[in-house]
């Protein structure tokens, strides 16, 4: 058997595929990207109030949440708020309800305000909290400068220096305050430290891989194997010179995201990612294999991608409570992959995650091949 | 009754076709295991983040005990936290590390009495970078509500103040010392009763959670859509390509594939709508409310995929097709509209899109139902639909009339 | 009447038909031979109205387009069916996509060609011949006037074959026109009033 044309015939095929190629060039982008962890600006989140307090404490409120940062929040009546929610233009609603006056100078303090938040987005989180301290500011000064008014020989002045420093109070410090502290644990390294970009392309080699390897479901057809035995071929052989176009183009789409990373120790990473690509390699000949025609694989590789990847804390770190799952995902070659890149050691279990699969992949495309018969 | 046979036919081609439609259906179930996993701690809270506290307190001040206690009392009977009492900061700082806890705050001696005493006192908040998210995000609510406090102690010394000199006795300042702090503890024990809500902190609610879960739906729907695409192109080129056929029934072949391809989609919420109960809590008369818009959102997948199948003359260029334009789809829900920069163009076709109006329905109308949101989205999807329809339509008859 | 004038098609450098003029008869019979890659399967397929030829024109009863392939009944070379449906379901799908649903006609030509057997089996568990076989009557399903079916005796066995024949002279006799092309003529051949030969895309002899 000519396993030089082989190479050959699945080289030239990769590069006319463009379909799958995109998939590796959209991942290096994607990881760069990630590497750089550069967010684009973005405009704040617009926020309709609606005042329909009857007294004058509801404006002070409105006043209060305008002068907020972080949310775009605009005065506006309740069919617009209503207008602008339902067409996605605002992605939340304040509503000071008609009793807010009363209730406040009454000393109640339930269901003062109306929240909807959308789930739009994340950001959403922070706006319930907005709303409830500057409420309760503005209860406070209420009842308290209350208080005070009911003290004999305060009069109208007093009140008025009251509500100034009331201002000032309110808009500056607290003497309460709370520091956070970042404490690393013992296996824990920086976030900057845990290069997502390079996770991340690697997961996507991994999908690559998979999607690309329609050659590879054929292996789990029978007719394919039984042929090259009976020409005298080698199966392994034929797998290994097939194979290695694919693992040449992820490994070259490596490149340029560990230029980014600005990985320490990059030649230990290039090592390591080769050996995680021949493991990816194995275990897509496995899923191929079930899959049987790309059709079922457009459902397999995405989902078999992310079980392996979110297991071997690829994606994102795996939380701590989480321990059974990283002991489970060192059968799967991200979770040394991901020990090569935080400098740990990886080789021996990367190169048994590597022969099992290979293992595996060999013997479960013989099987189904067989089972087909 | 042909179109009926037509679509029995269909129905059953698309179930029988191979494994594709029974992965389709079943695909939910392993990306649900997999996203229960990983966000555990809040599944058992259901309803938002959950964080794991160690707590010193160094002050033995009764108030600030009693306080504390009811605070805590509050949030663990909310589910929004889980408090672990220690004797010193190097325990408290042990458990952080070892991950065993997400955060530890730190109340030193003497707080009670400083703040009281209108001096600045501060507190620490240790958290390793495992728990960096539910344990910043309680971090952020911890620390506003206590500032808030904070100034409320400070407004009623100014007050405490301005009656001294107006010649009020030690006592009747200690009176409405006592009666404004009692306010202030009051309100804030009930913080998120202001709102309508509950307990002390509102540490972010889960609207990422149902996002999530919203984003989940929506992709399985997706997927689901994709042996319709598949089929479509196979049936043209391979199957009607090759025999004589009159344009006749092509007609109805295709809206039999469109009700069969959406009921194919309508099978993976079947499976869905058990699983996000049991992830979250989905009031039951909301998911009944949202079953209209879960028949169109099926439609219009279908006429999509429909479309799809009739553009491309192999099955395997459909298919990638679909997964660009579900990369493209998702990623202008992912990616926000409000991208400073951003071309109005690409910014409506953004505001627009099916996919975002199909998450918007998920992640609003199911927990929280705004009419009038709800019938904007059903309108997005409703168009989407009619313009995949007619699009499809003409594809396929293009296809069929030049066989 | 089948006229097709000035048929040629080529892929790429190689000319399938060229030139190629046909007329058949209502009720007449044609066998069209030739070495594999001489164009038979082309030329049936331009005659069925589903390849469109490079140049020149088919008319059927005067007719074309669609109006035309109404009067076709086509057989392929290729196996053209629902994988996924029973023999019965297959047979019943094809006649719903012709507009019509004739389950006596099913019931007919699962009797004719000996289908009875297997007729509750999904297509894609059939051997070769009985495929060939389900081919020929999803074809056969709906109204026509010239049945135009290529090599529908390819992996037939010999009682197939004699079934297949059968139906055929029956549909013969009922008027049918028929072009049919096959490797070995001797069954079929007694079926038709004359014999084309194509080489390399033009008739010879």
């Amino acid at each position: 058997m000519n396993y030089a044309s082989i190479f050959k015939g699945r080289w030239l095929a990769l590069f006319r595929d463009i379909t799958s190629l995109f998939i590796i060039l959209l991942a290096v982008i994607v990881s760069v990207w990630i590497e750089k962890g550069s967010m684009p600006d973005e405009t704040a989140m617009f926020v309709a109030v609606v005042n329909e307090d009857t007294g004058e404490l509801g404006e002070h409120l409105a006043d209060v949440l305008l002068s907020e940062n972080g949310f775009d929040l605009r005065l506006t009546d309740r069919d617009e708020a209503v207008k602008m929610i339902a067409s996605n233009k605002a992605h939340g609603m304040i509503v000071i309800r008609p009793d807010f006056t009363e209730k406040v100078r009454a000393g109640a303090y339930e269901k003062l305000v109306e929240t909807t938040i959308m789930a739009d987005s994340y950001d959403m989180n922070t706006l319930g909290e907005l709303v409830i301290n500057d409420t309760v500011k503005i209860w406070m000064e209420e009842l308290i400068g209350r208080k005070l008014g009911a003290v004999s020989g305060i009069d109208e002045a007093d009140l008025q220096a009251f509500r100034e420093n009331a201002v000032e109070v309110l808009h500056g410090g607290s003497l309460l305050d709370v520091n956070a502290n970042l404490v690393a644990d013992r296996s824990d390294t920086d976030e900057e430290q845990t290069f997502s970009g390079l996770r991340w392309y690697a997961a996507f080699a991994l999908f690559y891989l998979m999607i690309s390897g329609t050659w590879m479901c054929a292996y789990g057809s029978g007719g394919l194997l039984k042929r090259v035995r009976s020409k005298g071929g080698n199966v392994v052989k034929l797998f290994v010179f097939q194979s290695l176009p694919g693992m040449l183009i992820t490994y070259m789409g490596l490149l340029p995201v560990l230029l980014v990373s600005g990985h320490p120790k990059p030649v230990q990473v290039l090592a390591a990612f080769l050996l995680y690509i021949a493991a990816s390699s194995a275990m897509s000949l496995l899923v191929c294999a079930l899959a049987g025609s790309f059709s079922n694989l457009v459902f397999l590789a995405p989902v078999v991608t992310m079980a392996a990847s979110l297991v071997s804390g690829m994606l994102c770190k795996l939380p701590d409570w989480a321990r059974v799952w990283d002991y489970v995902s060192v059968i799967f070659p991200g979770h040394w992959f991901y020990a090569a890149i935080l400098q740990e050691d990886h080789v021996a279990g990367a190169l048994v995650a590597t022969v099992f699969w290979f293992l595996a992949g060999m013997s479960g495309s013989l099987l189904l091949g067989n089972r087909k018969k | 009754m042909s179109f009926f046979s037509l679509l029995f036919y269909d129905i059953k081609r698309l179930l029988g076709h191979g494994k594709t439609a029974l992965i389709a259906i079943l695909l939910p179930l392993p990306v649900v295991f997999l996203f229960a996993v990983f966000l555990l701690p809040m599944l058992s809270a259901g309803k938002g983040v959950v964080v794991s506290c160690a707590l010193c307190n160094e002050d033995t001040n009764e108030t600030l005990t009693k306080l504390l206690d009811l605070v805590i009392n509050s949030e663990v009977e909310q589910g929004t936290a889980i408090v672990y009492p220690v004797k010193d900061v190097e325990s408290g700082k042990r458990l952080v590390e070892e991950g065993r806890v997400a955060a530890f705050l730190h109340i030193p001696e003497n707080t009670y009495q400083d703040s009281m005493n209108g001096r600045q006192v501060v507190l620490d908040y240790y958290y390793s970078p495992a728990h960096a998210f539910e344990a910043l995000t309680f971090y952020t609510a911890v620390k506003s509500s206590l500032s808030v406090f904070g100034q409320g102690i400070r407004l009623v010394y100014v007050a405490g103040g301005l009656a001294m000199e107006h010649g009020l006795t030690q006592e009747d300042v200690l009176t409405l010392w006592r009666e404004g702090t009692d306010d202030i503890i009051r309100i804030h024990m009930h913080r998120g009763k202001i709102i309508g809500s509950g307990g002390v902190f509102l540490p972010g609610a889960d609207y990422h959670l149902r996002f999530a879960i919203a984003l989940l739906f929506t992709v399985c729907a997706y997927f689901a859509a994709f042996p319709v695409m598949y089929l479509t192109s196979v049936d043209l080129t391979e199957i009607l390509g090759k025999r004589s056929m009159g344009t006749g029934r092509l007609l109805g072949g295709f809206f039999a594939r469109v009700l069969s391809g959406a009921l194919l989609i309508l099978c993976t919420f079947l499976i869905l709508y058990p699983a996000a109960r049991a992830i979250r809590e989905v009031p039951f008369a909301f998911a009944l409310s949202v079953l209209p818009a879960v028949f169109l959102i099926a439609l219009t997948f279908s006429a999509f995929a429909l479309f799809l199948g009739s553009l491309f003359q192999r099955g395997e260029g459909a298919l990638w097709a679909g997964l660009y334009a579900g990369i493209v789809f998702f990623a202008c829900v992912i990616l926000p509209e409000r991208i400073e920069g951003l071309p109005k163009a690409v910014s409506s076709v953004l505001h627009f899109s099916p996919v975002r109006a199909c998450v918007s329905i998920f992640s609003n109308a199911m927990f929280k139902m705004i009419p009038e949101r709800y019938e904007q989205d059903l309108l997005i999807l409703a168009t989407a639909f009619v313009v995949f329809l007619a699009a499809g339509l003409a594809a396929y008859m293009k296809r069929g009339r030049a066989l | 009447m089948i006229k097709a004038c000035g048929l040629k098609k080529s892929y790429g450098k190689f000319l399938a038909a060229d030139n190629i003029s046909l007329t058949l008869a209502p009720g007449e019979g044609v066998a069209l031979l030739g070495a594999n890659g001489s164009g038979k399967s082309t030329l049936l397929k331009m005659l069925a109205l589903i390849l469109k030829p490079d140049a020149g024109e088919v008319k059927i009863d005067g007719l074309q387009g669609t109006q035309a392939k109404k009067k076709i009944a086509y057989a392929p070379q290729e196996i053209v069916l629902f994988e996924e449906l029973t023999v019965t379901e297959n047979l019943l799908a094809w006649s719903s996509l012709k507009g019509v649903k004739n389950k006596e006609r099913a019931q007919y030509l699962t009797e004719a060609l000996d289908m009875g057997d297997f007729c509750k089996k999904r297509v894609d568990r059939l051997s070769g011949g009985q495929r060939r076989r389900v081919n020929l009557a999803a074809a056969l399903m709906g109204e026509y006037t010239y049945l135009l079916l290529d090599e529908p005796l390819a992996g037939i066995d010999e009682a197939g074959a004699a079934c297949i024949e059968a139906l055929l002279r029956k549909e013969r006799e009922a008027g049918c026109g028929l072009i049919v092309t096959e490797h070995n003529p001797t069954i079929l051949l007694p079926l038709t009033d004359r014999t084309l030969k194509l080489d390399r895309g033009h008739f010879i002899g």
